[in-house]
């Protein structure tokens, strides 16, 4: 069970895969983490006295003991600082929480084959699919997507999976010839893909070309929320006024204040942390909300979606 | 609760099961108003609750033994109330750990579990069973991992897996159901297995649901109560045996009304398994007779109330429509009317004496 | 929302975002799907006729029987590649057919599009005997296997292609009748 104070843990292990990706292993402290299916993230709280993070991160393996676990981050410098901290400042025996877990991005257990595409720090879940996969027999193929000076760091993270399932490309996707590869996918396959917005776009215009419906293409949209401008979030019912900093996320403000407001993703992929809008307007930054949903701005995401308005009413 | 160690109960005919002041006490009563709407009603699954059924992640209680060798004749006479479909073979184990975890845990009198990394070790001293097996390894256990755990369980299990923003009924062990079928209905959607319930899907009530259970996270396991009334204290009202238990409906007179007819409430928790994303769905069947609950005086009044107002359109989906109008004749006498207390709560320590019991 | 287990029927149109359509009926009157012309599928029909063979005549694949063209579906789905769109149309029974060969091939929502049936001689599984009894016209059968008279609930599986009948105890038709007078 995940108590509310999540599980303590320390780094034990970073890893420097390339100049902006590093591999962190988790350590359980006493109690051990409980099983995550692939694809899962977990919710990691870290920080020092100055500041105290909560960010969202793909589990690419863990232990079945249950001891250790590990994630990958990109050093995101545009970001809130929660990624340039763990790059700059955490090292063996920093301390981190595991608050929460969850699946956002399985794969079909039912598919017959199972068609992964990844770029960049997009590789991230699929590391974690591609082991599973494998453990259980699947018929599966992840083709990664990135830059020449990278490709070692890949093959190396690679390794230890069999090479006819694993294609990495220092060429775009196009170059590639990954539409033809596509096109030639038996009518059974499910396609995933993750990786920076360009790649995305790229993939889901490819996937519409070729006939692939809906019910088989899955993806994670990876999504570190940024910052803004501030503003002043007003809780309807008991009239409290927070201010929400321009390098935080107004899920993060309420938490500070003591709020219980509900989230999961913290990264505007999966809708659990909408709240009623009363007054003001939001500016939505989520993949989840409909373009309806947005116009009418009376839902907001807490969790990546800031205010156009100087102050934000919401229905709690 | 003491738990009885032998099966001297029967719930089939010729039927013979008892309820202590105990058990009358714990029963999770379904109804916190005065009236009744099929509604989502979900809670967190805390270890806590207005009655000490909520009081366990999975609750035992003194028909354990009794409910485990009903649960076994049932699937002797109908092997197809237990099925599993093969994708589903990581959320069997996630289903092994987590039982075995929390019954021995919370039960650390009747089962214990000591796990040496994947060589494990379960002791149920309730049934007399004792077995070494490697975790994952489906061939050191004598019965598949589901089928082996969820016959030492009382009540129904359901495992869910979520695909294309849905639910899907892909195994279970269903023997103490309330009309409907395993299956038939095996392979389902969430929108789907409930198509046959009335009102509620006009009411948006599956949608919001299904809404919620797809964010449902590990760890962070909800529960709802739902009813119905059984006529004699008869687990296995399936479709399956409806030749069988159907013609007790026509039974029931003014005369046997308050030991024929039970007040059956199911206790669903929902949980989501952490190996395999998928979410477990646990039915646990609580069967009390009108006479029992006569013995709390907030319940025979409530249950009068629900009963007598209660929308004729649930009434006949939930079969009570040749008996409901005597249980009403048979409480009216007992309700004064007053005000009652809002929530489930029993609002007293001991049951009393109403009715003379029966020779 | 509509909360139904039954199969998502409606009118057949040609769907663009496919790049291969194959159209299967049971007979020949069942019409083409809206909007082809330009872009035809391919249509395999059941003539039911032992002279029929197998082979491109006119544009379409003529098939002796229903399980005869199931059983080319299923083989035909197994090499196919991404892209296709199955259209199907004729009677329920062979509706619930083409779904359980094209859900067996990996084929998903929006890949399969089903006609409203042409009939209404539907499937019924016997819910205490486990068999299943064909072309069932109204909203009763007496089941061929342990002869309860089965009323069918408007509650469809997908999987086992068949609604599903439940009996109802002599007792308590009588019951309700005398309820219904009094009442």
């Amino acid at each position: 069970m995940v108590e509310r104070s999540g599980y303590p843990a320390v780094i034990a292990e970073v890893e420097v895969l390339t100049p902006t990706l590093r591999k962190f292993v988790i350590a359980a402290q006493g109690t051990r983490f409980p099983a995550v299916s692939a694809g899962s993230h977990v919710v990691l709280g870290f920080g020092d006295a100055s500041r105290r993070y909560k960010n969202a991160y793909s589990v690419v393996s863990a232990t079945p003991d249950g001891r250790e676990l590990s994630v990958i981050v990109r050093r995101a410098p545009q970001s809130r600082g929660g990624s340039v901290f763990l790059h700059d400042q955490a090292q063996d025996g920093t301390p981190v929480t595991v608050l929460s877990s969850a699946n956002l991005f399985p794969v079909v257990k039912t598919a017959r084959r199972h068609l992964m595409l990844s770029a960049g720090v997009g590789i991230t879940p699929f590391l974690a699919h591609a082991r599973a996969l494998e453990a259980e027999g699947a018929d599966y193929t992840l083709h990664h997507f990135c830059r020449p000076e990278e490709k070692p760091a890949f093959e190396a993270l690679l390794a230890t999976l069999p090479p006819g399932r694993i294609f990495i490309h220092d060429r775009p996707p196009e170059d590639a010839g990954m539409k033809e590869r596509m096109a030639a996918e038996g009518i059974a396959t499910h396609l995933y893909f993750c990786g920076p917005e360009g790649f995305m776009g790229w993939v889901e215009q490819a996937a519409d070309a070729l006939g692939f419906v809906a019910a088989k293409v899955h993806s994670e949209h990876f999504f570190v929320p940024e910052g803004g401008r501030p503003f002043t979030a007003v809780l309807a019912r008991s009239g409290e006024r927070i201010e929400v900093a321009g390098d935080e996320t107004l899920l993060e403000a309420l938490e500070r204040s003591g709020v219980d407001a509900p989230c999961m993703c913290r990264g505007g992929a999966c809708g659990a942390c909408a709240l009623e809008v009363l007054d003001g307007v939001p500016e939505h930054r989520d993949h989840v909300l409909s373009e309806q949903e947005k116009a009418e701005g009376r839902t907001i995401l807490t969790c990546v979606s800031r205010a156009r308005t100087d102050t934000l009413t919401l229905n709690l | 609760m003491t738990v009885q160690t032998s099966a001297r109960e029967s719930y089939h005919p010729p039927y013979q099961v008892t309820n202590s002041a105990e058990t009358i006490m714990r029963f999770p009563f379904p109804f916190p108003e005065d009236t009744y709407m099929y509604s989502m009603n979900v809670e967190p699954h805390v270890r806590s609750g207005p009655v000490a059924a909520m009081h366990h992640t999975f609750d035992i209680d003194e028909h354990y033994v009794a409910e485990c060798a009903e649960k076994a004749r049932i699937l002797e006479q109908d092997p197809k109330r237990c099925i599993v479909l093969p994708h589903m073979r990581e959320a069997e184990w996630d289903f092994v750990e987590f039982a075995m975890t929390c019954l021995s845990e919370q039960y650390p009198q009747h089962f214990s579990l000591r796990r040496e990394g994947q060589d494990w070790h379960w002791v149920n001293r309730l049934l007399g069973y004792e077995q070494s097996f490697v975790f994952g390894d489906a061939t050191t256990l004598p019965l598949p991992p589901f089928e082996y755990m969820a016959r030492q369980m009382q009540g129904d299990f359901t495992l869910h897996d979520q695909r294309e923003d849905d639910l899907w009924m892909d195994g279970g062990m269903v023997t103490s159901q309330a009309d409907w079928s395993l299956k038939f209905d095996l392979g389902m959607s969430f929108r789907q297995w409930h198509a046959p319930v009335p009102k509620a899907a006009e009411m948006g009530v599956f949608d919001r649901g299904l809404r919620f259970l797809l964010m449902l996270q590990p760890g962070k396991p909800v529960r709802r109560l739902n009813w119905t009334m059984t006529i004699n204290p008869r687990l296995d009202t399936s479709p399956e045996n409806f030749m069988v238990w159907g013609p007790d409906r026509a039974s029931v007179t003014p005369e046997n009304v308050a030991d024929k007819v039970h007040l059956r409430v199911e206790l669903q928790t929902l949980y989501r398994m952490p190996r395999s994303n998928a979410i477990l769905f646990s039915i646990r069947c609580y069967l009390m007779p009108v006479r029992d609950i006569m013995r709390v005086s907030k319940w025979r009044r409530r249950l009068h109330r629900v009963l007598r107002d209660l929308d004729p359109a649930l009434s006949s989906y939930k079969g009570l429509d040749l008996y409901r109008q005597t249980v009403v004749d048979f409480l009216a006498p007992y309700d004064d009317g007053a005000p009652l207390s809002s929530g489930i709560q029993p609002d007293a320590d001991q049951p009393e004496s109403v009715l003379a019991s029966v020779a | 929302m509509i909360v139904s287990s039954q199969l998502p029927f409606a009118p057949l149109a040609l769907d663009r975002s496919g790049v291969r359509h194959l159209y299967v009926r049971d007979a020949a009157a069942c019409p083409l799907p809206e909007g082809c012309g330009a872009v035809m599928p391919e249509v395999w029909t059941v003539v039911s006729d032992a002279t029929a063979m197998a082979d491109m005549g006119e544009g379409e694949i003529l098939l002796r029987s229903a399980t005869a063209l199931l059983e080319r579906l299923a083989g035909r789905l197994a090499r196919e590649r991404v892209g296709l769109r199955l259209y199907a149309a004729g009677g329920a029974s062979f509706l619930s057919r083409v779904a359980i060969v094209a859900d067996a091939a990996g084929l998903a929502v929006g890949e399969v599009l089903l006609a409203p049936p042409r009939d209404a001689a539907r499937r019924v599984l016997c819910v205490h005997c486990d068999t299943v009894n064909e072309a069932v016209e109204g909203d009763t059968v007496r089941c061929l296997g342990c002869g309860t008279t089965l009323f069918v609930r408007d509650h469809y599986s997908r999987g086992l292609g068949a609604y599903m009948g439940v009996g109802e105890p002599e007792i308590l038709l009588q019951a309700m009748e005398a309820a219904a007078r009094h009442g």
